[in-house]
């Protein structure tokens, strides 16, 4: 599938989690709205993500019932706020690099 | 639902075989579908909002692909030595059984005793590495941690029975070969059981 945000999709899902955002669908709308539409991503890759992180130990899922049928519910593990920690001082140090780079 | 969720989410169903998370990924994708549907159905009518949200979904095929690539085990290294000391421990233990068939020496017989406790423990541990590393899928990994779990378990009633009727026969019990003996077999069936519960699962 594509991959709309380069390659950073663990660190966007990671940060929408965060964010507030609890389940696959909620996640794939605020990556939108937040980035004007960019990461208008294949809907589908979140959900792999999503169980892959969990796989990980960076979050923690539950059924939870909404309105008559049943949603997964996702939230950051410890080890999860950590790795997500770790991911954004390395997208700063990256985007610093570029910047510096780029803009002289 | 409409007929166009239901036919994907039958395509998705059969695209996913034998995974052990199909019930899981169905639900998740299902509730998806139908919030995606639901939110565009306002603007453009429940059929093109049925189409627009599969499309955006992806193809069925490309889904089970996704997670049938997160289900593929990895080389790992916990695993690889795990495998290398538990075929160890199979062969020292058919190699110490038919010393002692050959040799009647007591002081052989003694050492083989010792040694095979020995081995045996050692492919219980690589039992409990493979396990807890959830290495074990994929099907030559799977074949061999199922022989190794029925090795463990018949070591550990082979401990049990023989220190039984070693402490019957010389009026000396030995309590804590028992509970070797028993602690082998419960991890061997355990690890059966475990195997057996998630057949074709990702590593979880």
């Amino acid at each position: 599938m594509k991959d709309a945000t380069g390659g950073r999709l663990t660190l966007l899902v990671m940060g929408a989690i965060e964010s507030g955002a609890t389940h696959g669908y909620a996640i794939i709308e605020l990556l939108r709205e937040r980035s004007g539409g960019a990461f208008d991503l294949a809907e589908g890759s979140v959900y792999p993500v999503l169980h892959r992180l969990e796989h990980d130990g960076h979050l923690q899922s539950r059924w939870s019932p909404v309105a008559g049928r049943r949603r997964r519910i996702y939230r950051l593990t410890a080890a999860g706020r950590t790795a997500l920690n770790a991911q954004r001082r390395d997208w700063q140090t990256f985007v610093s690099a570029v910047t510096a780079v780029v803009h002289g | 639902m409409g007929d166009r969720l239901r036919r994907y989410l039958a395509q998705l169903d059969a695209a996913l075989a034998d995974d052990a998370d199909r019930e899981r990924i169905l639900g998740e994708v299902a509730d998806h579908l139908e919030q995606s549907v639901a939110a565009l159905d306002a603007g453009l009518g429940r059929d093109r909002a049925e189409e627009m949200a599969i499309g955006r979904l992806g193809r069925p095929a490309d889904l089970a692909a996704e997670f049938a690539h997160l289900a593929r085990p990895t080389p790992d290294a916990r695993a690889g030595s795990a495998g290398v000391v538990g075929f160890v421990a199979v062969v020292g233990l058919t190699a110490i059984s038919a010393w002692s068939l050959v040799d009647p020496d007591p002081v052989a017989a003694r050492l083989p005793r010792v040694l095979a406790q020995g081995a045996a423990a050692l492919a219980a541990a690589a039992l409990a590495v493979l396990l807890l590393a959830g290495r074990w899928q994929g099907s030559v990994r799977r074949v061999a941690t199922v022989i190794l779990c029925a090795v463990v378990i018949l070591a550990g009633f082979a401990t049990v029975i023989g220190t039984v009727e070693l402490g019957r026969t010389s009026g000396d019990m030995e309590w804590y070969g028992v509970g070797i003996g028993a602690a082998l077999a419960i991890q061997g069936l355990l690890g059966a059981w475990v195997i057996g519960r998630t057949r074709g699962a990702r590593p979880a």
